[in-house]
């Protein structure tokens, strides 16, 4: 071996463990940690041998948080600054400029993210410059409705859900993905259950559109299971994060459209939907654990967690002394981590088997 | 190109020609209503810069209105009104139109409630609300100094009764950059307020607000 094929294979190895870690985050592929161990000191090995013996330093791995934090703030900075100069001006310009700054802006970020994709920038580079041309898209469409005295009405946020969820499909952004999907799926119910021209709030009084679209985005996740999509937890994420905020507005008597439909007593309707969640968040555990979906896993139990939490202080919460409260939640509070270790020892365990 | 990157730049586009498009068609259709204005009946602040139209900060200008039931024709009963909009059971607001008096009876009754002398300004009067507009439009369709404009209504308990409370949904109308200059031109106002402008509000056809013209108003000097 020569120095050029040494270089060679620390990179190739550097290229397999960034290559492993992106299918694992998709849920393709789980090793269990005792086959990872042992890679990453095969690994660990190898590298230091060529290092050792060619002079060669390994790539740089993963940026240091200290450098994203550096990188967040650099951006915000400008855009503050970028920001606090169009205020400046913005009074004196006419209509039609003000429309042109605020299409231009989010589409000018849209090509940057774009580029910096194009020429293979680190993907939180990438996503920082996603995030700025969400921004600002919301904030064009904010400024172009008080401009033109238009309220800035659900169909806005809808678009601003889209336009998220369609950058963090394109540019493998999880995160990103899953907030727009979020977003867009909890205005989508909000539509549904304003049809007849209540406030945005009443979604809070009728909680099962809420939870429609939190199921559909769920199953529409095991759908895609075939097909390729990066981004397929952030559909398991936002449809469990619509359905536990449906489960837990629904458990509480007189939220329910449904109850009024049918005729059935408020408490009775929340009594079905607690005893939903409960079978609802095990059902989502369940899943996590057999398909090695640690969003579904994970999420599963955080909702189970703030489901029990938020029933016990609509039961108990008033009737107990603020100490007897303090003490409840502690206790809750190293039961719940006790969950979690048996939650992390089951899944390590199907991972080994 | 992908077909997530299409999306994310058609639902761009799409969403901003919506609003030009909604924009556009409430300054050129039919408009709702037209009220001539003091300044001192308005909220002006210097400013109206990118940041106060984003996080709602000082206006340009900005309409004042109160609440103050007296529809027009047979009046109804608060608590039917309240009950018809789902409001009696703690609902939520529901979004609709209200008629907004500039100048009529109903200025003039708030004004004799509240005691208001000759000098002081009177707020702009929401005194009817309706899910359709239509059935509002024609009400007020001969009612000089009554416009019809996009509106909330929510209810609130006052002295164990429940009161419907109307805000408009947009408080801040349209300028164009003359007036915004014009606006901006202006030295602070004085305590009393004495008027240095009239303002043409037009409710356009979609019920939002813009400035059809600002005259300003000449002072005789005493």
């Amino acid at each position: 071996m020569n120095r050029d094929k040494a270089q060679h294979r620390i990179e190739a190895i550097a290229g397999f463990q960034e290559e492993f870690g992106r299918l694992q985050g998709m849920g393709l592929v789980a090793l269990a940690p005792k086959e990872r161990r042992a890679i990453k000191a095969y690994h660990d090995e190898v590298l230091a041998d060529l290092g050792a013996h060619y002079e060669l330093d390994a790539p740089a791995g993963p940026p240091a948080w200290g450098m994203r934090i550096a990188a967040v703030t650099g951006a915000l900075v400008v855009a503050g600054l970028l920001a606090a100069a169009l205020d400046a001006v913005w009074p004196s310009m006419a209509l039609w400029a003000r429309i042109a700054v605020a299409l231009a802006a989010p589409l000018l970020l849209l090509a940057l993210t774009e580029a910096l994709r194009a020429t293979g920038r680190r993907r939180y580079v990438v996503g920082l410059a996603a995030a700025l041309a969400v921004t600002a898209f919301a904030g064009g469409l904010q400024a172009m409705a008080a401009t033109m005295a238009m309220p800035l009405g659900l169909p806005a946020w809808l678009a601003i859900g889209l336009f998220a969820a369609a950058l963090g499909q394109r540019y493998n952004l999880p995160v990103l993905a899953a907030a727009g999907l979020t977003l867009a799926g909890g205005v989508l119910a909000g539509l549904v259950a304003t049809a007849d021209g209540a406030a945005a709030a009443a979604l809070f009084d009728r909680a099962e559109p809420l939870l429609a679209a939190g199921l559909a985005l769920y199953l529409a996740a095991a759908v895609m299971w075939t097909l390729p999509c990066p981004v397929r937890p952030a559909y398991r994420s936002a449809g469990l994060a619509l359905m536990a905020a449906a489960l837990i507005l629904l458990s509480h008597p007189g939220n329910s459209l449904l109850a009024a439909f049918a005729g059935v007593p408020p408490a009775s309707m929340a009594a079905i939907y607690q005893f939903s969640a409960v079978i609802a968040g095990f059902a989502v555990m369940s899943a996590g654990l057999k398909f090695g979906w640690r969003d579904s896993l994970y999420g599963g139990l955080g909702f189970l967690i703030v489901f029990v939490l938020t029933r016990l202080d609509a039961w108990f919460g008033e009737a107990l002394p603020d100490a007897v409260d303090i003490l409840a939640l502690i206790a809750a509070a190293a039961l719940f981590a006790w969950l979690a270790r048996l939650v992390y020892g089951l899944e390590t365990a199907r991972q080994e088997r | 190109m992908p077909w997530s990157l299409r999306t994310a730049v058609a639902v761009l586009i799409l969403a901003f020609a919506g609003l030009g498009a909604g924009a556009a068609f409430n300054h050129v259709g039919a408009p709702s209503g037209r009220l001539i204005v003091e300044e001192c009946r308005l909220a002006a602040a210097p400013g109206g810069g990118l940041l106060a139209d984003l996080f709602g900060g000082p206006p340009s200008l900005a309409i004042q209105t109160e609440t103050f039931y007296r529809p027009a024709g047979p009046r109804r009963p608060l608590p039917a009104v309240i009950a018809d909009a789902g409001l009696d059971a703690g609902g939520a607001a529901m979004h609709g139109f209200a008629a907004i008096e500039a100048d009529g009876p109903a200025v003039d009754a708030y004004a004799a409630r509240e005691t208001l002398g000759a000098g002081d300004p009177r707020p702009l009067i929401l005194r009817d609300f309706a899910r359709d507009y239509d059935a509002l439009a024609r009400r007020y369709a001969e009612t000089p100094g009554v416009a019809v404009a996009r509106a909330v209504l929510s209810a609130e308990r006052r002295d164990g009764v429940l009161r419907p409370v109307v805000a408009p949904a947009v408080k801040r109308p349209a300028l164009t950059r003359i007036q915004r200059a014009y606006l901006a031109s202006l030295p602070p106002r004085e305590a009393p307020c004495r008027s240095r402008f009239l303002a043409e509000i037009v409710y356009g056809a979609l019920g939002n607000p813009f400035v059809a013209a600002l005259r300003p108003l000449q002072r005789v000097n005493p």
